[in-house]
């Protein structure tokens, strides 16, 4: 249950996060923003815009990515979250190229240091993978080639990008080897990946990650085929080499309590668009966009006695519906909503100074709605 | 069915595999899938084993239906001991059991429609016509919450939670006592988990049933879990009441177990251990936990300590009545006086 | 429902029924032949086929002539209006001997195709399921057949048994069913660790039944795909027999006998030789097409999860 039951109060831009409490009560006022969206003081390191895609099949176009819009700033760990089918694998291909033949990428920018990565060729987009972006995958033992031994695989990566020979290659792979903890690391060169436990896996694929130095490292469920406590070892990991390497890394997961223990900024994601954004700790605790709600609602926690799932199913993206996608199952749902798509909406919370962003009309200040609805649910 | 005792007991069990090798066929090594394992389950509770890879706890449920044969110990069900009865003898025992495995995507035969695969059961063990057998799988149908035409529907027209309702269908048909669930949510999403998982609940209560809950998700555990068994290299490490173990885990595993598990909104200092979860093939010495034991002292590579009793129907393997204290203790002793002459015994064990 | 409702009506809810009942059934059916059709080069095997099947079954009314009447005063004709494929050195019409040709194709291969899968899968089923010594036993059993060259066991067996075309074709029959024997056992062996097999097993469903309704249904795919390509080998084999002696005995209308009886002449004869040959290749050819087609549409990753 979330902590807080906010109010909203639609008030001007003169709002800020410092306003106390309305006397009588312990909640605290959410506000939202009438002013278009105010930058950050920093550049994000990469920055999604209304990216959409659809995918041709046999059976149809199945409508995947439906207007997503992400940023992810240099030096921190943003969380991706979402269900089965949501787009958030899409997403993070997307932005690496590495789609199937059947995606049609619509519309939108996919924007990595000022440069919008959709209109780069083919060869350009192969230069940056791995070497400024790098990504890690679910299945440790299926990302890496079972006929090579981790050395070949390793010293392949840092020779192709880097300039080093292959005796400097080898140097380089051991020391990062022995960076991601594991105990024999040259024991570990030698190996092949089935002799490779999933955790140790896991980190070889991490350090073929991070051979290059990126900037950016997009983790698709990284820990979800592990045990738990290993699962704990390598997010700690994750959280160490963040720091130590300096790289931004977005965590792709449907686990939210992975993201509440690495995360600093989520992104919620639903049925192809992202529909709730904003620092991890704030969001699970007040979550403002009604699948939100459902979601962290759903979880067992200690001290609940009672789990209330969401009704209804993920809606069928051959033929999703026209107006807001989450209308169908949506609690606190608006006649409006069957057609109308809201926009990202900028709300200001004033238990943190970081923005929040929900896609809700309830939240938009012309629009019919009220967050009351939502937040008092 | 009228004896009040538990529903199941088990007693000893072990399941060793043979590894074979050399020209012979030898057999070499064993492993230790399931070593030495004792536990009751009572009429009407949900009994939950939980662990990570390798610790035996599927082992455990198939052995104990069995789907397996164990290698040792006794199984007694509803009284009876079915330890060494043959297959077919078995067949009556099957009519009692339901299991519903854990992948919706491969536990529903693909080439079979919902009908057939949910009236399996019936064909096998009951002598009914086809209209009888329509109106039991529309009935059982709308008990999981699905339309009756999709008896008609092939799996993959299903989503994950459908699917595993199918399952979940499948295993009453014969109005069993005892469900077995090896990770029956553990492929499906947060917000379908949740409802599967209150469907199971309406479903025990609806029809008396006791359910053995099998999974590595100590969340879901907390919720539907009556007692629990935690296991590590097919030993069981700690038994008891949910609430209370998981309130105060007394078994430096429980503890660690419990730590890792990211929740929404703690304050996370998780207990990070180090090394991979050991094989069964190669199990530790003495405790099987000590390699990776925050608080392991030298006593605890040499000897297997025993299930001591710690409460009410509360046991953890252990040697110490209270690790944490005891390797302060220890700690105490060492940066002590010097020529340390009165040491303590560092084995404390209930009875 | 009452006795008033007229017959009609009654039909009608029967078939409302049974449609309903079955829908998902004709959907999956569309949907894979759909898959055939698109891909053009499976499909010209199926017509390639159905040809084939139309000819061997209407052969009597199609054929303008007899095939095995003889006309000596008509020998080597070249292909004309009235003998599209020519004569053969009996005069007989080779179109029309061509076309029975088929029927009798058809038949030996049906033989040899049915007796083969009879043998070998319930075999291989069973010994891939059960694992373990008879899994071996069984298996080393078959391996005993396929360390035969393809030709010569049948040919040995079939000249043991004074020739023949059905003798060539069960002989045929009995070299081939380890391979079928090979594929089922191998598919067992995937099969028998899926979750449905443990459950079912749990629910103590007997080991036939077992096979019956979920090892079968589920591993016949590549079963089906080797057996209509077997087919065109099939007849190919037959009619190398034939060639050899030791299959068709003259003067039945058979490809690869026409072709042997032609050998001595066919260079100043090509008609005699070309067309029971293009039959031989063009069927052939059309089953192969037709069973690699087989192969994408039965394979289950391809079909929606």
């Amino acid at each position: 249950m979330p902590d807080s039951n906010p109010t909203t109060t639609a008030t001007d831009e003169s709002a800020d996060a410092t306003e106390p409490p309305a006397s009588g009560t312990n909640r605290a006022e959410i506000t939202v923003e009438t002013d278009p969206r105010e930058e950050r003081v920093e550049e994000p390191l990469l920055e999604i815009r209304n990216l959409q895609l659809e995918f041709e099949t046999h059976e149809g176009t199945v409508h995947a990515l439906n207007g997503v819009d992400l940023d992810v700033y240099p030096g921190e760990i943003v969380g991706l979250v979402g269900e089965t089918g949501c787009g958030k694998s899409v997403t993070a291909r997307s932005v690496l190229g590495i789609l199937d033949d059947n995606a049609n990428i619509l519309g939108g920018e996919i924007t990595y240091r000022g440069t919008d990565l959709l209109t780069l060729s083919e060869a350009e987009r192969r230069e940056l993978r791995g070497d400024q972006i790098a990504m890690i995958f679910q299945e440790p033992m299926k990302s890496l080639n079972p006929a090579f031994t981790i050395e070949d695989q390793l010293t392949t990566v840092i020779e192709r990008h880097t300039d080093r020979d292959s005796s400097a290659a080898r140097a380089r792979a051991l020391e990062l080897l022995e960076d991601l903890g594991l105990p024999d690391p040259e024991d570990v060169l030698e190996s092949y990946p089935h002799e490779l436990s999933g955790g140790m896996a896991q980190r070889v694929l991490i350090a073929l990650a991070l051979s290059c130095e990126p900037d950016l490292i997009l983790a698709d469920e990284p820990t979800t085929a592990l045990d738990v406590t290993i699962q704990a070892q390598i997010l700690d990991l994750l959280v160490d080499l963040q720091e130590k390497y300096d790289t931004s890394v977005l965590i792709i997961t449907h686990n939210l309590g992975v993201i509440d223990r690495v995360t600093s900024r989520v992104n919620v994601m639903y049925a192809g668009s992202v529909v709730e954004s904003g620092p991890t700790g704030r969001v699970f605790e007040t979550p403002l966009h009604p699948y939100t709600q459902g979601l962290v609602e759903a979880i067992p926690m200690p001290g609940r006695d009672e789990l209330s799932g969401i009704d209804g199913e993920v809606p069928d993206l051959d033929d999703p519906p026209a107006g807001c996608r989450y209308e169908p199952r949506c609690p606190v749902s608006e006649e409006h909503c069957k057609t109308y798509d809201p926009p990202m909406t900028v709300v200001s919370d004033p238990e943190t100074p970081e923005r929040r962003e929900v896609r809700c009309i309830h939240y938009e200040p012309d629009q019919p709605g009220d967050p009351g609805v939502v937040l008092d649910e | 069915m009228s004896e009040s005792g538990p529903l199941i007991q088990v007693r000893n069990l072990k399941k060793y595999y043979p590894i074979t090798g050399g020209l012979l066929g030898r057999t070499k090594d064993r492993v230790k899938a399931v070593d030495d394992v004792s536990f009751d389950i009572h009429r009407g509770e949900t009994l939950g084993i939980a662990g990570e890879s390798g610790c035996g706890k599927t082992t455990v449920a198939e052995t104990i239906v069995r789907l397996l044969d164990p290698t040792d110990g006794t199984i007694h069900y509803d009284g009876r001991d079915i330890t060494n009865l043959k297959q077919r003898e078995l067949r009556s025992l099957r009519a009692d059991i339901g299991l519903v495995p854990q992948d919706p995507f491969s536990s529903l035969n693909p080439r079979m429609r919902v009908r057939d695969i949910v009236s399996e059961p019936l064909d096998t063990h009951r002598d009914m016509d086809s209209e009888a057998v329509t109106e039991r799988v529309a009935e059982l149908l709308d008990q999981v919450g699905l339309r009756e035409e999709y008896m008609y529907r092939y799996p993959h027209e299903f989503s994950g939670g459908q699917r595993q309702r199918i399952a979940i269908a499948r295993a009453l048909a014969l109005d069993p006592s005892f469900v077995v669930l090896d990770e029956p949510t553990s492929a499906l999403d947060v917000s379908v988990q949740a409802k599967v998982l209150e469907l199971l609940e309406d479903l025990q209560d609806e029809f008396d049933l006791t359910y053995l809950f099998i999974t590595h998700n100590l969340s879901v555990m907390d919720y539907i879990a009556d007692r629990i068994l935690i296991m590590y290299v097919g030993n069981i490490v700690e038994r008891g009441p949910t609430d209370r173990m998981f309130a105060d885990p007394h078994h430096p595993y429980t503890e660690a177990l419990l730590s890792a598990v990211p929740r929404i909104g703690e304050d996370d200092d998780p207990i990070v251990l180090d090394g991979d979860v050991p094989s069964p093939r190669n199990p530790p010495s003495g405790c099987v936990f000590h390699t990776r034991c925050p608080y392991a002292s030298d006593a605890c590579s040499a000897e297997k300590p025993v299930l001591n009793e710690i409460g009410e129907n509360w046991e953890s393997r252990c040697l110490f009545e209270d690790p944490r204290a005891a390797v302060q203790r220890r700690f105490d002793d060492e940066s002590g006086a010097e020529g340390a002459a009165a040491n303590e015994s560092t084995s404390t064990t209930d009875d | 429902m009452s006795g008033e409702r007229s017959f009609r009506a009654r039909l009608r809810t029967a078939y409302g029924d049974w449609y309903r009942r079955n829908d998902a059934r004709i959907e999956e059916f569309r949907r894979r032949s759909g898959q055939i059709r698109r891909n053009p080069a499976s499909f010209l095997g199926l017509l390639i086929i159905a040809v084939f099947l139309v000819v061997a079954a209407l052969a009597p009314v199609i054929a303008p002539f007899d095939p095995n009447t003889t006309h000596l005063s008509a020998t080597f004709e070249s292909p004309s209006f009235v003998h599209p494929f020519g004569t053969d050195n009996l005069g007989r019409d080779i179109f029309s001997r061509v076309i029975y040709g088929a029927q009798t194709s058809l038949k030996v291969s049906a033989i040899v195709v049915s007796v083969s899968l009879a043998l070998g899968v319930p075999v291989g089923l069973f010994a891939g399921y059960s694992g373990g010594w008879i899994d071996e036993a069984v298996m080393r059993f078959a391996d005993l057949f396929l360390g035969f060259p393809p030709l010569l066991l049948p040919l040995a067996i079939s000249l043991a048994l004074g020739g023949g075309l059905e003798i060539a074709a069960l002989a045929i029959a009995i070299t081939w069913w380890p391979w079928y024997a090979r594929i089922a056992r191998s598919q067992a062996v995937d099969i028998r660790e899926e979750d449905y097999v443990t459950v079912s097993k749990g629910i103590g469903v007997g080991t036939p039944r077992i096979l019956r309704r979920h090892v079968l249904p589920n591993g016949a795919a590549p079963i089906l795909v080797q057996a209509s390509m077997d087919v065109g080998y099939a007849i190919l084999i037959t009619s190398s027999l034939s060639f050899i002696g030791a299959g068709a005995n003259p003067p039945t209308a058979e490809w690869g006998l026409m072709i042997a009886s032609a050998r001595s002449y066919f260079l100043a004869y090509w008609w005699t030789v070309t067309f029971p040959g293009l039959a031989i290749f063009t069927t052939v050819l059309g089953f192969n097409l037709f069973g690699d087609g087989l192969r994408d549409v039965l394979d289950p990753k391809l079909s929606r999860r």
